[in-house]
């Protein structure tokens, strides 16, 4: 309510046309001059309409600006960029999609064959799919050797359209060298020549530097910032900093123009070209991944705070991942954590693991890259140790009743719940960290279709187990998670498996525990009688989760794994350390039951 | 040509705009022109678009934002911090890059505390307890002495060099010591190179113009052994027990045997003599075939005191006729019966005193059973002057008992373990025995101030010893990777914000209550306690 001395002024988050025109009117009323106008006279109507205009205009103008000027609230790419680089942030570009392949060189027999053949870098591969053809190229120069057939093994191959621009550098010296949007900026290469007379023989190639420190003033270094647009820009140095470029050179700048996770899956490829005359073949392909589209600004908002807060230091976990996963665009998700929290623990050592856009495991390039990468920025005396992700597979068992008044195939309404534990599992698992939280399970089921009454959902996790056959074998998992020992059925089982007895027959068993800590090895008969065949093959302890057997002899099992099965003993479960939960498709169990509703 | 003098935002334009506008809408049209400028007023009041964007410079200044904008500027410059953390947020958002720079240091955590607690803390490292073992670090302290100098102590932490020697040094520390009446300038050095030698000079060129530096002076850096008595064994530990310096310290590296070598009992140190009294060695009873010679001297004194004693000695001129036109004594050759006896006559002030001890060196070999041994000095006997005490004959009157010295273990070479302080090169001192056991025979020593010297040694850390201070690795607390956090805030509090926003990774994180005491200093002294007092 406005105060007698507010009266007719103006607050600037009043945006409505109306009000701004109501408190023009009040403020000028105010005035004894035109105390008595009559304001809504024509003329004066207009004039007075005209100009609250023009202040709703100033309003919504300041609430823009006001809004660019701040990075959590600013809209426009632009802006989030500029904050950013206030940060030393640097978005992620669009990233190229990366296939391994084996290169075959095929040369005809004879005496003349080369010890060597030298395929040249950004050699151009295609792939087409649905009519839409993907360029890819190598890297770098791959030389094949007679000795190994002229095969080059796992050879990366990256997506995207080789581009080469130049740039004169212009006599004040400091030149604008973007590089388009759409680059995947970690191809970036630059080569400075002396002039647009030299021959590219004279060309020397500059290196990018990520951080000023460590660069020296006699250092050919190049950095790379974010412009408008979805731009780069190439900056150099200042002569304190690295090199800078005189006028009169030339900056020839190479990189490639990626499609981002569109190349993603592809697995045909073309060559494009033969290598000194030979025919080259591509063999052994593992498919495209890793393409990933350039950062949008939300995620900028979210990840340059808190690079910042890094200051390109990996101290504590949490600067471990957002290091990674601003290094490495890769990654869908990172987790580290300190040999402190590991069991036993291991003091001194920090352990990082990563899922890639798209996969599971990362090659082990790429591991030993975000090693090195952490090693550099971490203190000397910590040691990073890189872990692959471990998989703990969420099985759901749901009995749902829906409304049997209403029409609607148990086909189509199974498809409705399992899309609805898929999406829940998208959204929710599948990363490190991640908790499931069984209510909010049971509510998206709920949701899945109107036609649902109820749901009764049940949780499992799961591990898959590969032990060699007929061989002494030990195994472990830990789930991290307490398991239930309150329950009267086994709350510890395995899917079946074969199994020798003594007497040499060999019978379709199960593991179950005993709820007192021991597994046994139990066969049901064709009538569903029990017996135990072994009393005591492992141990369970409930409270640390951690399931141990062994030593034990699987005779044969027909499914691809051996799946151990859990009950947690609470409602909601959380993946720690390296654990990653995920829902497979075939983990869930959709039971429908029609029911009439008053 | 743009001027780089940025002018200042008018905030209010409503004031100009009567004068803006030209004079026809002023004569002729005033309702309009107050109209405008009423509008100008509605546009610029603090709360209106206008009024506002002409702020948008100090909204973008986190110390002259908007109350409500911090929040912004925390969410941009200190996320994590952000919690409940600091309750100024602008005083975060400008401490918030030293805060996230010093991660994982001590003086991070002191940061962190005092922005989130107001409270202090100090880290401990466990790691510095742990038992290692052959850890110790024996360090030995090297220095010179050098001449006075007031610019002297500008020279810690330079490199200096010796003129002669080219050795050179890192000056540690510089130190003015009182030893006996004196004062020695100390220059600990580390690093040395080479060997400086006394008497050259220390360039120091950050503090002295070239080659006006000090003089090194010392200390000793060597020792001999002069003369000493029998059962003594290598690795027997001596101490300085006199001289002009201080400190030094010597263990026996070389012992050999006495074959007749002479030794004595002062029975009386007599009075009245100097250090250049004469010592005869006579061999008495059994006629010895072969003999080395001894040389005996006195080497200390006591109970001195200084007298005048008359050179010219008139039995030196017994063939001088009284009327002689010159007698030829020393001081004055012309001196005649018409001459003043002071002017003619030479008066020496010299010190004596009672014999402490006499020195062998050589010892001699080869004497036998009793030795005569009389100490006669030449500058006072002749004056029969008689001790009152005991009416004896001063500079004459000490009684010496010789014998010959048969035996193993005397000292023969020494080596030294603490150059001590404040010795004169080629100065002779005792030195007495106080390890293994304390002997009260002296061993008269002779220093030589040469080069640089060391100190005792100590060790400097205590980390190979057992039953200190130290612990055995458990892998827990007591382990590489393990610091404790000291402050008077309760663990439960800080333990996430210090393990999210400053804990390295790897490490185990321990807290250690401490009890925050403020002494109530202020004194209430009634009027009867003032009374008493």
């Amino acid at each position: 309510m406005s105060t007698p001395s507010s009266i007719g002024m103006l607050d600037s988050s009043e945006l409505d046309f109306g009000g701004v025109r109501d408190r023009l009117i009040a403020f000028l009323q105010q005035q004894d001059r035109f105390r008595d106008y009559n304001f809504e006279g024509s003329n004066l109507r207009v004039l007075i309409d005209l100009l609250a205009y023009n202040t709703q205009m100033h309003a919504h103008y300041l609430h823009m600006v006001g809004s660019e000027m701040f990075l959590d609230t600013a809209q426009l790419r632009e802006s989030v960029v500029s904050h950013a680089k206030e940060l030393n942030y640097v978005p992620r570009s669009v990233s190229s999609a990366v296939a391994f392949v084996d290169l075959v060189v095929n040369v005809p027999a004879g005496p003349d064959r080369p010890e060597t053949v030298v395929i040249p870098r950004y050699f151009p591969l295609r792939s087409l799919v649905g009519g839409v053809a993907y360029m890819f190229t190598t890297d770098d120069i791959v030389i094949v050797r007679r000795s190994s057939g002229y095969r080059a093994q796992n050879v990366p191959i990256y997506e995207g359209e080789v581009v080469r621009d130049f740039h004169e550098v212009p006599a004040t010296g400091d030149g604008q060298y973007l590089i388009g949007a759409g680059a995947d900026i970690s191809s970036v290469r630059v080569h400075v020549l002396p002039s647009s007379a030299s021959s590219p023989k004279e060309a020397v190639e500059w290196t990018r530097a990520t951080s000023v420190a460590g660069v020296r003033a006699t250092d050919r270094a190049f950095f790379v910032q974010a412009a408008s647009s979805g731009e780069y820009q190439i900056v150099f140095g200042n002569g304190a900093v690295g090199l800078p470029v005189t006028p009169g050179n030339v900056v020839r700048v190479t990189y490639r123009l990626a499609a981002g996770s569109a190349a993603n899956g592809l697995s045909s490829f073309v060559p494009m070209s033969a290598v000194d005359g030979f025919a080259v073949g591509v063999e052994n392909v593992d498919a495209s991944r890793f393409g990933q589209e350039p950062e949008t600004i939300e995620d900028i908002k979210f990840r340059a705070p808190r690079f910042f807060a890094t200051q390109d230091r990996a101290v504590t976990s949490d600067d471990f991942e957002v290091l990674l996963t601003s290094k490495f665009p890769g990654l869908e998700a990172a987790v580290a954590f300190g040999g402190e929290a590991a069991s036993p623990p291991a003091y001194g050592k920090v352990f990082i693991s990563a899922k890639p856009y798209g996969g599971t495991v990362l090659p082990n390039t790429s591991k030993r890259a975000i090693v090195d990468f952490v090693k550099s920025r971490s203190p000397l005396s910590i040691d990073p140790v890189y872990v692959d992700p471990d998989f703990v597979f969420v099985g759901v068992r749901t009995n749902v009743k829906y409304d049997a008044a209403r029409t609607m195939s148990v086909t189509d309404l199974r498809s409705s719940v399992q899309l609805a534990v898929d999406a829940f599992g998208s959204a929710n698992l599948n990363r490190f960290k991640a908790a499931l939280r069984r209510s909010r399970l049971i509510a998206a089921i709920d949701d899945s279709s109107p036609l649902i009454v109820s749901n009764d959902t049940r949780v499992e996790l799961i591990k898959r187990l590969s032990p060699p056959i007929r061989s002494d074998v030990t195994l472990g998992a830990s789930f991290r998670n307490s398991i239930d020992v309150t329950s009267q059925h086994p709350t510890v089982y395995s899917t079946p498996f074969w199994y020798q007895t003594a007497d040499g027959s060999v019978l379709f068993v199960r593991i179950e525990d005993d709820r007192r800590g021991r597994l046994m090895i139990v066969h049901s008969d064709s009538q569903g009688s029990k017996r135990t065949i072994a009393s005591n093959v492992g141990t369970v302890d409930y409270a640390g989760g951690t399931v141990s057997i062994g030593p034990l002899v699987v005779h044969q099992y027909d499914t691809p794994w051996i799946g151990l099965h859990v009950v947690p003993a609470r409602d909601d479960v959380v993946a720690s350390s390296n654990q990653v939960m995920t829902i497979a498709s075939g983990d869930v169990e959709v039971n429908v039951e029609a029911v009439s509703v008053p | 040509m743009t001027s780089n003098t940025a002018r200042p935002i008018e905030r209010y334009i409503s004031p100009m705009i009567a004068s803006q506008l030209p004079d026809v809408y002023r004569e002729e049209g005033p309702a309009f022109v107050a109209f405008i400028k009423a509008f100008y007023e509605f546009l610029e009041h603090e709360m209106s678009p206008i009024g506002q964007s002409r702020r948008l410079l100090e909204w973008r200044d986190v110390d002259t934002t908007l109350d409500q904008f911090v929040s912004h500027f925390v969410a941009k410059y200190a996320t994590g911090l952000d919690a409940g953390l600091v309750a100024d947020g602008r005083q975060l958002v400008k401490n918030s890059g030293s805060l996230f720079a010093s991660k994982g240091t001590a003086a991070g955590l002191e940061l962190l505390f005092r922005l989130a607690f107001n409270a202090d803390v100090s880290v401990r490292t466990p790691s510095d307890n742990i038992l290692r073992a052959s850890a110790g670090l024996w360090e030995v302290p090297r220095y010179l002495e050098i001449e006075a100098n007031d610019l002297s102590p500008l020279m810690v932490g330079e490199t200096v060099v010796g003129s002669d020697s080219k050795a050179s040094a890192i000056v540690e520390d510089f130190l003015r010591r009182q030893v006996g009446g004196k004062i020695v300038n100390q220059l600990l050095l580390s690093n040395i190179v080479g060997n400086f030698v006394v008497g050259e000079r220390i360039v120091c060129a950050a503090v002295f113009d070239a080659m006006s530096g000090p003089v090194v002076v010392g200390p000793t850096s060597s020792i001999r052994a002069v003369s000493s008595g029998l059962d003594y064994a290598v690795g027997d530990t001596l101490s300085g027990i006199d001289g002009t310096g201080s400190g030094a310290r010597a263990v026996v590296v070389r012992v050999g045997p006495r074959s007749g070598a002479v030794d004595y009992n002062l029975v009386s140190g007599g009075s009245g003599y100097t250090l250049d009294a004469t010592v005869t060695i006579t061999q008495t009873g059994n006629t010895v075939p072969a003999i080395t010679e001894a040389a005996g001297r006195v080497s200390r004194l006591s109970n001195t005191s200084v007298i005048l004693v008359n050179a010219d000695l008139l039995t030196a001129f017994d063939a001088v006729p009284l009327n002689a036109a010159a007698y030829g004594f020393a001081k004055l050759p012309a001196a005649n019966v018409n001459t003043i006896l002071d002017a003619a006559l030479t008066t020496n002030a010299i010190e004596v005193g009672t014999i402490e001890s006499i020195v062998f060196a050589p010892p001699g070999s080869g004497y036998s059973g009793a030795i005569q041994i009389a100490v006669v000095e030449p500058r006072v006997a002749p004056f029969a002057v008689f001790d009152p005490i005991d009416g004896s004959r001063m500079g004459n009157n000490a009684v010496v008992e010789g014998f010959a010295q048969i035996g193993r273990g005397a000292i023969e070479q020494l080596r030294i373990v603490d150059s001590g302080l404040g010795y004169q090169h080629n100065e002779m001192f005792n030195m007495v025995r106080t390890a293994p056991t304390v002997r009260n025979d002296a061993v008269l020593v002779q220093a030589f101030n040469e080069t640089q010297g060391f100190g005792q040694g100590s060790w400097r850390r205590t980390d190979g010893f057992l039953s200190s201070d130290q612990f055995l690795a458990d892998n827990h607390y007591y382990q590489e990777f393990s610091y404790e956090i000291n402050t008077a805030v309760s663990m439960s509090r800080y333990a996430d914000i210090v393990r999210r926003m400053w804990h390295p990774a790897g490490t185990k994180m321990f807290g250690k209550a401490v009890v925050d005491l403020q002494i109530n200093a202020d004194l209430q002294i009634t009027s009867a306690a003032a009374s008493t007092l």
